[in-house]
């Protein structure tokens, strides 16, 4: 009798161990890990801008920019304190550019230059600057390579001196930056597929079509007169080629001159219509720079006159879009 | 002996019924106890097909990424690409093809049907790859944007692959804490059989004057035998799967992941060059070698493995030099560095030593998953006979008695 006490006596004292034995000790896998990038400032709040009433021009013409003080000065006469012997002292020439804008800012993958018809503008204003030939321009060119959205942005935040990326002139940007005078007239006009039935927007309107366009464009702002059209708005206007190629658009808006820069990419499209917009382009610089908006303006003046910009305007555009000649500057605006 | 007699007539009702009831529950104890086993067994072979399809899932998102970074790498070059290069993007797409049927064909339907979209748009994306090539070859800027597409396709299908991660990672969880709780089958009615088989041989000794029924004293010791060594080898199996989920396969994931996190900021870094002169938004660059050195610290505390930290510290410096001289507008150095220079050379050493690594982690992970459940059919097959033979024992030993009364 006495040993069965003894027997519950061990079997109880080994149940926790069994118990135990069975337990398990919840090592599992972990989620994965997922890295972040170190903090940035601190987003500003979105401004918006209107063009005041004292700012539109009467005939809807191009606003004004600053007038030249005198002729452009040579390199070494740069006044001291100036943007332009800033940059001069620096060495190089922070420049917004497009790199696949074909014949204005395109990057060459042969070569892996930048180039076109708004680069070689550039280089011209670099020449003016570090007092060199054409063979070093360019090298003095610190390319920020850019979208069309941040063409403003890049330069309110003085990370580039100026901006050659077919930006269009008008009263609201002036609000936010400063431009040169016109340097190329350009319009807005649509590129469709050889094949496709409408020839203008107007008729693309019509239809209720599907037409791309860069966001942040005076293009995107210009498509809403159509409110028949369903607008897609892309990074870029390269992305605006791909969504055409793909079919999910039945056409892009722009400027001739970029459209025909994509219509040289591809023989299956055509630029059709008439122009219903004037796009005066314009070098866009920081609003405060106004000493570099009339060094360049002095510069533009020259180019109009020597040869020059009709030279640069045969390299790259003659070919596609025909003789034209240097649009005329307007000047007279009182500076800030 | 009038009360004895009084109550003996009952004695042999009670003493027949207990021990029937004793022998069905030692029955029900091997049966459930068996299927205990089993059930354990069944959930640890599922955690290690789940972690065996998350090796391979990952292969597909590293060898994904790396395709995407040659494609990117290969359009920097511009017209002249590199021929070895080509190649490998083209063996590494490949491999991503025939990767998504294989594991499509194992997992479980969601899984299955995220996996078929990624086929799905691995097709658009080497299109799209293709259309940026010839349009870079012939020099039209609309590359870069054909590129940019498939790049973002690339990021969606990543995402989706790494959706089908999460899951799989769940799986081999919820796998393990299934095969945990059946663990406790064995004793959950192992230890009632015993109290039965004390209560009863007690109740038997008193009753009849025997200090022991040999064959139900030995019905208990079957029992304690049992759950002495079927809690040991359950507890075992449960233990080398825990710690190959925590030690083999965690090393084996954070790999994997640290190497598709650096070969998504590799890809990223020919990007910012490809559009050139902007990578002064280097965020996302800096996000995707976060993810890899965070999966390399803590590659470094499970597995011991530090030395691959090394290797990517050595690229991050390279790649900060590359970004220095393209923001300083030197971009030619940048590109030179990027191709064929010191953050080229950094990267391949990191890549050739995680892919190494990466690969002995895999095959550790695979043996230690698959051998953890070694030994639990042994144990099945025992904890069936061993109910019979306890039930055999208790209707011998109790039979003993009961024929005292005829």
């Amino acid at each position: 009798m006495t040993a069965h006490p003894r027997f519950a006596t061990v079997l109880l004292a080994a149940l926790p161990v069994m118990l135990i034995a069975g337990c398990a000790s919840g090592d599992r896998l972990s989620s994965a890990v997922q890295g972040s990038a170190p903090p940035t400032t601190a987003a500003t709040a979105t401004q918006t801008f209107t063009c005041p009433a004292d700012e539109v021009e009467s005939d809807g013409s191009t606003p004004k920019s600053y007038e030249p003080d005198g002729t452009l000065p040579a390199f070494d006469e740069l006044p001291d304190g100036s943007t332009m012997a800033e940059i001069r002292d620096r060495g190089a020439l922070r420049v917004g550019v497009s790199a696949d804008t074909l014949l204005f800012g395109a990057r060459n993958p042969l070569s892996g230059e930048i180039e076109g018809f708004d680069i070689d503008m550039l280089k011209e204003v670099a020449k003016a600057i570090f007092g060199v030939g054409d063979d070093v321009a360019y090298d003095l060119l610190d390319f920020v390579v850019i979208p069309y959205s941040q063409r403003i942005p890049k330069l309110r935040s003085g990370e580039v001196d100026i901006v050659a990326h077919t930006m269009t002139i008008n009263c609201v940007r002036w609000q936010q930056i400063a431009f040169s005078s016109e340097y190329y007239t350009s319009g807005q006009r649509v590129l469709v597929e050889v094949t496709s039935p409408y020839a203008s927007i107007d008729e693309l309107e019509d239809a209720g079509a599907t037409v791309c366009v860069p966001e942040g464009s005076t293009n995107q702002e210009k498509l809403a007169d159509y409110p028949g059209i369903k607008a897609v708005a892309v990074p870029d206007i390269s992305d605006c080629l791909v969504a055409l190629q793909a079919g999910e658009v039945q056409a892009i808006t722009g400027d001739d001159t970029v459209l025909a820069g994509l219509g040289a990419q591809d023989p299956s499209t055509a630029v059709v219509g008439p122009s219903f917009t004037a796009e005066p382009y314009g070098l866009g610089m920081p609003a405060e720079r106004v000493d570099l908006v009339k060094f360049v303006n002095a510069l533009l003046e020259e180019m109009r006159t020597d040869g020059r910009w009709q030279s640069i305007y045969d390299r790259w555009l003659l070919g596609t879009l025909g003789p034209q000649t240097p649009p005329s500057a307007r000047y007279a605006r009182e500076e800030p | 002996m009038a009360r004895g007699v009084a109550k003996g007539g009952s004695t042999p009702a009670r003493l027949r019924a207990w021990m029937i009831a004793t022998a069905v529950v030692a029955v029900l104890f091997g049966v459930l106890s068996a299927t205990g086993v089993d059930r354990r067994a069944s959930s640890l072979r599922a955690a290690d097909e789940a972690s065996q399809q998350l090796i391979a899932v990952q292969d597909v998102q590293v060898r994904l990424v790396h395709a995407d970074a040659i494609a990117r790498e290969n359009y920097l070059r511009g017209g002249i690409e590199d021929g070895a290069k080509r190649a490998t993007y083209a063996s590494e797409l490949a491999a991503v093809s025939d990767g998504l049927v294989s594991v499509a064909n194992s997992v479980l339907p969601n899984e299955a049907a995220t996996l078929a979209g990624v086929s799905t748009q691995l097709s658009r994306y080497s299109g799209l790859v293709e259309q940026a090539r010839a349009n870079n070859r012939q020099g039209f800027p609309v590359g870069a944007a054909y590129l940019r597409t498939a790049n973002t396709l690339s990021t969606e299908m990543a995402i989706d692959l790494q959706s089908v991660q999460v899951s799989l990672r769940q799986q081999v969880n919820d796998n393990l804490d299934r095969a945990d709780k059946a663990g406790a089958w064995l004793h959950v009615i192992g230890w009632p059989l015993v109290i039965m088989l004390v209560a009863g041989g007690a109740w038997v000794a008193a009753r009849f004057r025997r200090l022991l029924n040999v064959p139900v004293a030995l019905a208990g010791l079957v029992t304690l035998l049992m759950l002495v060594v079927g809690g040991t080898v359950q507890a075992s199996a449960m233990s080398d799967a825990e710690s190959a989920t925590a030690g083999q396969l965690q090393a084996a994931d954070l790999a994997a992941q640290a190497r598709s996190a650096s070969f998504t900021a590799h890809a990223q870094e020919f990007g910012t060059l490809i559009a050139r002169g902007s990578g002064g938004d280097d965020s996302a660059w800096q996000t995707s070698i976060s993810t890899s050195e965070l999966a390399l610290d803590r590659l470094c505390s499970v597995a011991g493995e530090c030395g691959l930290k090394t290797d990517l510290d050595s690229y991050t410096e390279a790649h900060a030099a590359v970004r220095s001289s393209d923001n300083a507008g030197d971009w030619d150095a940048a590109r030179e560095s990027s191709l064929d220079g010191e953050a080229a050379m950094t990267f391949a050493a990191f890549d050739s030593a995680s892919s190494e690594t990466a690969a002995t982690l895999g095959e550790q992970a695979a043996i230690a998953m698959s051998s953890a459940a070694d030994g639990l059919a042994t144990l099945r097959v025992l904890a069936f006979l061993a109910g019979l033979v306890i039930a055999a024992l208790v209707l011998v030993g109790y039979s003993q008695r009961l024929r005292e009364y005829r």
